[in-house]
């Protein structure tokens, strides 16, 4: 492999490690929203439309199922967004000093993917202690695409705002998407919520946790909502680091 | 220069390092509304659930969550950063002559004013988003000032810990979501933790003031309370973070 | 490439490492109804080997722009810039990976300069004792001082024995020793042929440049520097064509 893509990836690593903000995010993050708030709702059951069926789960397990994809969304977005941040001033350096524009989106979609999976093992690390999905491979798979889109929205919003202001959108972003307006348990949401990102990981999610049978449409549709993002992630970034002399 | 225009003066050089900088003036416009809107429709997606023993309607209750969360996280950040600055500007002032006292006294002349400014924002855009009339407009501005002002003074006890706008608006922002939660009743949420809520009382003070249309005084005093001792708490821990100069500074 | 003949201090003949002819770079503002800044408008420049260019002017009025342009880092909306050679480029202000030590720094930089293990632990050795620093190897970009991190931002831009050197205010926040360190460091480059251009406000330290280029209203007004730091041809007169470089060009013999 491209010795200065690996280079970058293992130093990029090591930034992750030493940001403190970060690894208190992670830490606090999942045991507050997927932690707490399973821990807070009352004894209850209550009927969830999944994938067009009725199914009857307790209010933990619907609040666990939901919440672990925005945990994951939500962390992996400010980590693409500090992604973004801490290395903008600088890549102007290295790519003076001979890394190509490709080796620099490399390294940073190296970097995205990493990010999300450790965000994703997290959140699910948390979430399994107390709830177990239906299907645990097709669950983690959701969790991680999710991180994953929200990853690539957190770059795309590093390279447009502020360090401060793209904190406050991907802390809100994510939330406000998956937990408010893909929540199954919105009997009116308008058609337009169906063109966020949180739209189809939110549904493969749900039909991961209580389901048997999976919609893989869901999972063909998240992946596909992926590629797109990254693609306008890749031009924006790749725009950003090429040679404009 | 007398006592009061220095106070003036300072209040002055605190407020406008908060509205020229444009995040801030950004989200004093956006942030109400965006949140009062968002947590009304949001919300208002779900059915009413049979075990939620809520004084307001499901609808009217999140978008007291969208003001009250609007207010908080603003005049939270607000404080954080008047800390911020206060840690080396402030500082410099005291070095320069500025006397210690009137330093204090024109930083929190600063944070209630512009909370003061904040909470207004966050009423009228409540008042202007329910569906239903407001029963008292001025006491959901009396309540929305209180929450500001806690929240003011919190952000300055976070800024004293964590001086940095990043870090500190993220503790601010997860502080008051988490405390909005609890506060608001949505989830029932056993007392002992409710209690623990900064805002609690203040947010029943808003509550009440929607539905009902009346002060609620037996929160009043509660509230008050909790706003003289995160007071305190913010007094000491400006005067530990600027280190003032009590004489007067250098000589002439 | 144009080649000219003037010969460097040293006496040999000079190659142009870096020509920039009629560079316009305006900064468009992003608000409406505001104006936008013609911030270059028709620059001419250029760097010979074995050559110490100083480009001076008054804040505001350019200068880092033009070295940015100069690096290839900034893009430029008219005129020419050609280059020859490996370039250094040290900003005004630290860019640097803030939570790398200054060994990751070098080896991530040293990566990217495609040198090899040995190389970058040579130039490290070198430039960690020349610029004393030493001590600081293994602390994070982030915690060091000011002057610190301007010394690793410098080496950054030397380590790989550049053709050509683009200093920003390079000597912020130097000790005098290591102010000295910079300069004798310099001179040692220019005598190997390096071109080096300094942006600097330090006027008493005219008699180190050969050349000294000021830039005001977009226009870059050359002037020849003698041994004694007096000027060798006549600067900034309205008669002189500010585009053409003086016909002798380098010192006088």
């Amino acid at each position: 492999m491209n010795t200065r893509v690996t280079t970058a990836v293992k130093m990029g690593l090591r930034e992750f490690r030493r940001t403190p903000v970060l690894i208190g995010l992670l830490v606090v993050l999942p045991l507050y929203f997927i932690g707490g708030f399973t821990n807070i709702v009352p004894d209850a059951t209550l009927t969830v439309p999944i994938g067009g069926e009725p199914v009857t789960v307790t209010l933990s397990a619907f609040v666990a199922a939901l919440v672990t994809p925005v945990t994951a969304g939500l962390l992996s977005g400010i980590v693409g967004l500090f992604l973004m941040q801490s290395s903008k001033a600088a890549d102007d350096r290295l790519r003076l000093a001979g890394y190509r524009p490709r080796d620099l989106v490399a390294t940073r979609v190296s970097l995205l993917a990493a990010g999300g999976l450790v965000v994703s093992a997290v959140s699910l690390a948390v979430v399994l202690v107390g709830f177990t999905p239906e299907s645990i491979p097709a669950f983690v798979a959701a969790t991680v695409l999710t991180a994953l889109i929200y990853g690539v929205l957190g770059v795309i919003v590093g390279v447009s705002l502020s360090r401060l202001a793209g904190v406050y959108v991907m802390l809100f972003a994510p939330y406000v998407d998956m937990l408010l307006f893909q929540n199954p348990m919105a009997t009116d949401s308008a058609a337009w919520t169906k063109l966020l990102p949180g739209y189809f990981p939110t549904k493969a999610t749900m039909d991961a946790a209580f389901t048997q049978g999976l919609d893989i449409g869901n999972f063909v549709g998240a992946v596909g909502y992926f590629l797109v993002v990254l693609l306008v992630g890749v031009v924006v970034f790749h725009r950003l680091t090429s040679s404009r002399a | 220069m007398s006592r009061r225009s220095r106070t003036i003066a300072g209040a002055r050089a605190s407020a406008l390092s908060f509205f020229r900088e444009p995040l801030n003036v950004a989200l004093l416009v956006v942030l109400p509304a965006a949140s009062v809107h968002i947590f009304g429709v949001a919300y208002g997606q779900f059915p009413e659930f049979g075990f939620l023993d809520l004084s307001a309607s499901l609808g009217t209750t999140a978008r007291i969550m969208g003001a009250t969360f609007a207010t908080g996280t603003l005049a939270g950040v607000l404080g954080l950063f008047q800390i911020i600055s206060a840690r080396d500007a402030d500082h410099r002032l005291s070095i320069c002559g500025f006397p210690a006292l009137d330093l204090l006294v024109s930083r929190f002349a600063t944070l209630v004013a512009i909370s003061l400014v904040i909470a207004g924002v966050a009423t009228v855009t409540l008042v202007g988003l329910l569906s239903e009339a407001v029963g008292s407009p001025l006491f959901v501005f009396a309540g929305l000032t209180l929450v500001g002002v806690v929240y003011a003074m919190l952000g300055m006890l976070v800024g004293t810990v964590l001086p940095r706008p990043l870090e500190g608006s993220l503790a601010v922002v997860i502080l008051a979501d988490m405390d909005n939660v609890v506060a608001s009743g949505i989830f029932p949420i056993r007392d002992r933790i409710t209690q623990l809520s900064p805002t609690s009382y203040a947010h029943e003070v808003v509550t009440r003031a929607v539905v009902d249309g009346e002060l609620a005084t037996g929160e009043l005093l509660p509230a008050l309370t909790v706003v003289a001792v995160l007071g305190c708490l913010a007094v000491l821990a400006y005067t530990r973070t600027v280190r003032p100069v009590a004489s007067g500074g250098v000589p002439q | 490439m144009s080649e000219t003949q003037p010969t460097t201090r040293g006496g040999e003949s000079q190659t142009t490492v870096v020509e920039a002819t009629d560079v316009e770079k305006t900064y468009d503002s992003r608000l409406p109804f505001s104006r936008s800044v013609d911030v270059l408008d028709g620059a001419t420049l250029e760097i010979g080997s074995g050559e110490i260019v100083g480009i001076m002017g008054e804040n505001g009025s350019g200068k880092s722009t033009l070295m940015q342009v100069l690096a290839g880092v900034l893009d430029y909306d008219g005129g020419n810039v050609a280059r020859s050679g490996r370039i250094g480029w040290c900003p005004q202000e630290p860019r640097l990976y803030d939570r790398l030590t200054v060994d990751e720094t070098f080896e991530l930089f040293g990566e990217a300069y495609g040198m090899s293990d040995s190389d970058v632990e040579a130039a490290r050795s070198w430039l960690l004792e020349e610029l004393d620093f030493e001590r600081f190897r293994d602390r994070q970009v982030r915690n060091l001082s000011g002057g610190n991190k301007q010394k690793v931002n410098l080496s950054v831009a030397l380590m790989h024995e550049p053709d050509l050197l683009l200093l920003d205010e390079p000597y912020t926040g130097f000790d005098w020793e290591t102010f000295q360190a910079f300069w004798d460091l310099t001179e040692d480059l220019r005598d190997r042929g390096v071109g080096v251009a300094v942006i600097s406000h330090i006027i008493s330290e005219r008699d180190r440049f050969d050349v000294i280029y000021e830039l005001h209203d977009g226009h870059l007004h050359r002037e020849v520097v003698d041994e004694k730091g007096g000027s060798a041809s006549t600067p900034t007169e309205p008669e002189i064509d500010c585009e053409q470089p003086e016909a002798d060009g380098g010192q006088p013999e």
